[in-house]
């Protein structure tokens, strides 16, 4: 249980607020990057700021003020240059430092236009990597861009998809560093809409640990029929400060869009099989997942939706003067106290948890993985088919619903199969 | 740049504020008059005031409280009769003045009534012109209704376009005295519109702006424009208080409330001289969308362009964040000279360009850059030389959504097909 007081301190996030300038001091992951073959600006709010996210025609990225300078029309009407977006009402054309390059008619009648110089726009610098537009909306120097170890991996399929989830991103993240509730969820609630009965419910939890690292926070547990030597439990899942989910193959962050919305950003990679390789991705895909069903209620159907339908459930901003923690909470205690030493410290002067300055250090970051070896090595496909993900992933994306046809057969050709999830060797084979 | 104070000035028109009670000096155009062919009670709300228009059994508009005084229904469920307003939920019957003229039970119970006389709901005087239905919500008494020259023409096709904006008037009442933006906004955007990266249009080289007894003039020179061009000669209209006139058509933005716009515009398209006399019989009015299905704004047509800049400087302009340059000279003195005019109102001063003399107001002209069209008439072969007048045989350029009907209308008005070609020169071609 928290006070309304500090209930607003960890949910709050418009400039100014102790959590939204911490926030701030990190580079977030904002949009995917194919959304840009298609649209040349899109409007974005980031914690309680409206902005524009545009890449002009030389292919260099800006986030700027939504609003022109010059008498506040909407900038994601505007349309863009060689460099830098112009406003559609008078021309004014603004670059990705958010300085004003010109103002059509005032460089006309004067060429030495002083008015120019002065006039600045709100912007932050964007970046892309594997796929995804990474922002940083805090004090220069900006900190360094870490590139995670999956970043780097080769012989993958690796897709982006965004959601806007109408809820306060904190009750998203808290759900980062929560083991239980998989087994109920994703494992039993998913046993019961297919018609199951409670015996056939999942095995349970019988132990689960916390432990702090650079990056942020490691959950472990033990189910039934699990030892303590496996890697649930020696090494575990990782809550990414302060505001990523990452599982190994994919991450997910929760973007703060306001208090009480929320982008989701997830990043996905599967690796080919042994027999795909090579394999080289030309370029990242990136799609939009919805959440709502024709009839008004959530969609339920994929792992990250039965997730969002938690988030969404415990209202705009979550009620923490109502809830009642138990043991199996102990991981989101943790991490509420260690954000409210961390806004502490930023106040004291002190660089915030897990940020990198050393550029050689960002060059390549690893996070504790699960299971590594089969994201170093591969499978042949055999051992996809008998594997207990693997087999599942072939066949669908479990993650989030609405996978585009267009991505399903983009995926279906780097791994090899059918769009039915068969091996196309195996078909062949068949065949003779 | 304006102070929070001084934008709260121009922007507040609720009863009470300094602008609500200066624009109150004004006839306003409110709805077409045709809108009453199917219809006979309307809810408006103007400057924040909730009223409901009608036309009752007789033929006479009314525009009262949109509450009924007995009880406060919504008059606008109400039914009219040979004379007034009667409410549904118990019959009181209100007549144009606002006098209660029927109170049935009580008239029942009490022939001598007393409560009936006691009884006054609030009530405007409406007038019909130009096929458009005019209030005057000020003081006793209404000045005049201004005949413009416009309205007084014959051989016109004429139409009413009516929009519903979520932004505050005066950044639409702005965008009339404002020549650059259609170097942006309508030529270049529209450019980018089909794909295109440039060529740019004509940039403007020159403007100037003068006051008039009836608001202000916008001239420009803009590249390779003929010498003695009469854009630059005569120029366009800022028609005080809140309209823009441009020749063949006016545009009014009406104060819904300090958060929205009734945009009505008037249309007048003088037919090829081989098709007169031409007499419209009646002024067809319609309703333009400005939302896209997907939450978007409409952009293909001209003033959903101007639109989209109106709503994107957001619902009340900030104009403590602006920055005005040269191009913006004429928003400046509108700005002022309204500021002026509300200081002169205190002292007891006609507001600007009010006309008490009956004799005056019967026949008012207003500065036109293409008077010939609409004096002397053109021919068809005219018409076909003329660049704008032949596209908008093909297209109206103006409004999105033009009813099919009107369309058919306005071409037999013309004499064209559907194409937009004259029926003349399609009869003249040798038979096949």
């Amino acid at each position: 249980m928290l006070s309304a007081e500090r209930n607003n301190i960890l949910t709050q996030v418009g400039p100014g607020t102790p959590m939204g300038d911490y926030l701030r001091r990190y580079w977030m992951p904002v949009a995917g990057a194919a959304e840009f073959e298609t649209i040349g600006t899109k409007p974005i709010r980031l914690l309680g700021e409206d902005l524009v996210l545009y890449k002009d025609l030389s292919g260099t990225y800006g986030l700027v003020d939504r609003h022109c300078p010059h008498r506040r029309a909407d900038l994601s009407y505007g349309f863009v240059e060689h460099k830098g977006i112009r406003c559609n009402y008078h021309g004014w054309l603004m670059d990705e430092k958010g300085d004003c390059i010109e103002q059509p008619y005032e460089d006309t009648i004067n060429p030495k236009n002083p008015l120019k110089a002065k006039c600045k726009i709100t912007a932050y610098p964007v970046r892309e990597l594997s796929g995804l537009l990474w922002a940083y909306m805090g004090p220069a120097p900006a900190p360094e861009l870490p590139v995670y170890e999956a970043f780097t991996w080769n012989n993958g399929f690796v897709e982006v998809v965004t959601s806007d989830v109408p809820c306060n991103w904190f009750q998203c993240q808290e759900n980062s560093i929560d083991p239980v509730h998989f087994e109920w969820m994703h494992d039993n609630w998913s046993v019961r809409q297919r018609g199951g009965s409670p015996d056939n419910y999942a095995p349970k939890h019988l132990k689960v640990a916390f432990d702090e690292f650079n990056e942020g926070f490691v959950y472990k547990r033990v189910r039934e029929g699990q030892s303590e030597q496996e890697e649930m439990w020696t090494v575990g899942r990782v809550f990414l400060w302060p505001l990523g989910f990452y599982l190994g193959e994919h991450f997910e962050w929760r973007v703060p869009v306001d208090d009480e919305n929320t982008l989701s950003i997830t990043w996905f990679y599967c690796r080919v099989p042994k027999e795909q390789e090579p394999y080289v991705q030309k370029r990242i895909p990136h799609w939009h997942g919805p959440i709502k069903r024709d009839d008004g209620r959530w969609i339920d159907s994929h792992v990250i939706n039965q997730d969002i339908v938690a988030w969404v459930g415990q209202g705009p901003v979550s009620d923490r003067t109502k809830e009642t923690l138990g043991a199996s909470d102990r991981g989101i205690s943790m991490i509420r106290n260690r954000f409210f030493e961390e806004l502490e410290g930023m106040r004291a002067g002190k660089e915030p948890k897990g940020v990198i300055r050393d550029p050689q250090a960002a060059r390549l970051v690893k996070l504790p993985i699960a299971e590594r070896k089969r994201f170093l090595d591969g499978l042949p496909v055999a051992e996809y088919l008998k594997h207990p993900y693997y087999a599942k992933r072939l066949r669908n994306f479990p993650w989030n619903a609405g996978q585009p046809d267009a991505v399903r057969r983009e995926f279906c050709d780097a791994m090899g199969i059918d769009l039915d999830g068969t091996p196309r060797i195996m078909r062949g084979n068949a065949a003779e | 740049m304006l102070s929070k104070e001084r934008n709260e000035l121009l922007t507040r028109v609720g009863p009470g504020t300094a602008m609500g009670d200066y624009l109150r000096r004004y006839w306003i155009p409110i709805a077409g008059a045709s809108e009453f062919e199917t219809r006979e009670t309307k809810a408006v709300r103007l400057m924040c005031e909730d009223l409901v228009l009608y036309k009752d059994q007789s033929g006479t508009y009314g525009l009262v409280d949109r509450q009924c005084p007995h009880r406060r229904a919504d008059l606008s469920y109400g039914f009219v009769e040979k004379t007034g307003i009667r409410c549904n939920y118990h019959g009181w019957l209100m007549n144009e003045k606002g006098d209660c003229i029927e109170q049935p039970y009580e008239d029942t119970a009490n022939p001598k009534n007393p409560l009936r006389d006691k009884c006054k709901t609030k009530a405007y005087p409406v007038k019909e012109m130009g096929g458009l239905l005019w209030t005057y919500m000020g003081p006793s008494p209404a000045p005049e209704l201004p005949v413009h020259e416009p309205f007084t023409r014959k051989n016109c096709f004429r139409e009413i376009g009516i929009s519903d904006i979520p932004c505050n008037w005066f950044q639409c009442q702005e965008n009339s005295i404002d020549p650059v933006h259609f170097e942006w906004m309508h030529d270049n955007w529209s450019i980018r519109q089909t794909g295109k990266t440039g060529p740019y249009a004509t940039r403007h080289l020159k403007l100037d702006f003068d006051e008039f007894e009836h608001g202000f003039v916008y001239r420009r020179v803009r590249e390779g424009q003929p010498e003695g061009s009469t854009l630059w000669t005569v120029g366009r209209v800022f028609l005080w208080p809140l309209g823009f006139y441009l020749g063949g058509h006016y545009e009014w933005r009406v104060p819904v409330d300090d958060e929205n716009t009734l945009s009505v515009t008037w249309f007048s398209y003088r037919v090829p001289k081989e098709q007169e006399p031409y007499e419209q019989k009646r002024v067809p009015t319609w309703f333009s969308p400005i939302k896209k299905e997907d939450g978007r704004w409409i952009d293909s047509h001209v003033i959903n362009q101007d639109i989209v800049a109106w709503v994107g400087q957001g619902v009340i302009s900030d104009r403590t964040k602006e920055m005005l340059g040269a191009s913006d000279r004429g928003i400046s003195m509108i700005r002022n000279r309204f500021f002026e005019e509300l200081e002169a109102v205190k002292q007891g001063k006609d507001p600007k360009g009010t006309i008490r003399d009956p004799e005056k107001a019967k026949f008012v002209d207003l500065p036109n850059a293409n008077p010939e069209f609409y004096r002397d008439g053109f021919t068809r072969e005219q018409f076909k030389q003329h660049p704008l007048l032949a596209s908008r045989l093909k297209r109206f350029p103006f409004l999105y959504g033009q009813p099919k009907e009107v369309r058919e209308e306005f071409c037999r008005a013309v004499g064209i097909d559907a194409d937009g070609e004259f029926l003349a020169d399609k009869a003249a071609e040798p038979a096949k």
